[in-house]
């Protein structure tokens, strides 16, 4: 009994660990490693907001110097015919424009909010990448990440209903006219409040999705542990499996972001 | 030692429970998209690519969802 009860606690103990691990992989850290060097990252705080550079940081800047070196080595010389990876890039943004912003949003309107939505796809994509490399971390995976994202994009929709249908018309436009006096006092809350949930719904799906997907990898590698040893390679082949959807969801989840932001701004330009 | 059903069994519970339930209203209501995908495909091969990308686009909403009380069971099942 006495071995009975030891080995539960050994169980539980591996459980604890298993845990910890998980966590320290999910969430963000001030320490970065890499291969079998770890390195510790500033703790900067400006008036108690804490803005010290972190892994997601690190990996988000990683991001962007990717996107602007691919992007910036590519297109130097400007040829109608593009060779190599300027075609391959070329052929992604003719996608992101054709079929996302120029289907939802008309070319003239859609013209003027491509930059932003080219620059958040592909922001978005690079991150939710690199999540998947070795030692990389997802940045999109930490809620703040995606909630900034999210709030540009409210920013924007906000911005272009009100240019489009003037300051306080865009307001008045929420609830839709033909419909009887009474049921305006629940539109006007339900309106507003939905206002506010389609972004948010941006942030949490974007950022759920990054989160699950690790977090049933490592759940599966860490049922290694928690389990016999004669059993690894059903962990590791179902990691495999898994890793293979997450490289799916990473393309799924930036182009979703994308092609609901233009519907938001196509929503916000016309009135019900 | 507490008596009966602790706070964080009941989290547990729930956060178990609701997961699962979760996953069975995102499979039926993903899967209702793909059918009708699947028979808009059948009549009309030409249409292919607009029916996959409204396909692609409601099962992300829907998933979009299914996520949301996944973070929630996640938030529960650390109580």
């Amino acid at each position: 009994m006495f071995l009975a009860s030891a080995a539960a606690g050994a169980h539980e103990a591996a459980e604890g660990m298993t845990n910890e691990v998980i966590m320290h992989h999910l969430m963000d850290s001030n320490t970065m490693e890499f291969l079998f060097m770890e390195f510790h990252l500033p703790h900067i705080e400006i008036f108690g907001i804490d803005i010290s550079i972190t892994k997601h940081v690190i990996m988000m800047w990683f991001a962007s110097l990717i996107l602007v070196t691919m992007f910036g080595l590519s297109f130097r010389k400007k040829k109608m015919v593009n060779r190599g990876l300027a075609n391959f890039l070329e052929m992604i943004v003719l996608f992101v424009r054709d079929e996302v912003v120029y289907n939802t949003l008309g070319e003239k309107e859609g013209k003027k909010v491509l930059p932003y939505l080219l620059t958040v796809f592909f922001f978005i994509l690079t991150c939710n990448l690199l999540g998947l490399i070795p030692w990389g971390a997802t940045a999109t995976g930490n809620v703040s990440v995606t909630a900034a994202l999210a709030i540009l994009s409210f920013i924007l929709i906000q911005a272009k209903g009100m240019i489009s249908q003037g300051f306080f018309k865009y307001y008045m436009n929420l609830v839709p006219k033909g419909i009887p006096v009474f049921v305006i006092p629940i539109m006007i809350p339900v309106e507003i409040i939905g206002l506010f949930t389609k972004p948010f719904a941006l942030c949490i799906r974007l950022f759920a999705n990054m989160i699950a997907g690790h977090a049933v990898i490592l759940s599966l590698l860490g049922l290694i542990f928690i389990a016999k040893a004669f059993l690894i390679p059903l962990p590791v082949l179902g990691a495999l499996a898994i890793s293979m959807l997450e490289i799916f969801i990473a393309f799924i989840q930036a182009f979703i972001f994308t092609i609901l932001t233009s519907l938001f701004i196509g929503l916000a330009q016309h009135s019900h | 030692m507490e008596n009966g059903i602790t706070n964080a069994a009941f989290a547990l519970l729930s956060a178990g429970f609701g997961a699962g339930l979760v996953t069975f209203g995102a499979g039926v209501g993903i899967g209702k998209i793909a059918s009708a995908a699947m028979d808009g495909i059948a009549r009309q091969p030409e249409a292919t690519a607009k029916i996959q990308t409204a396909m692609i686009i409601a099962a992300a909403l829907i998933e979009g969802i299914a996520l949301f009380c996944a973070v929630i069971c996640f938030m529960l099942s650390g109580k």
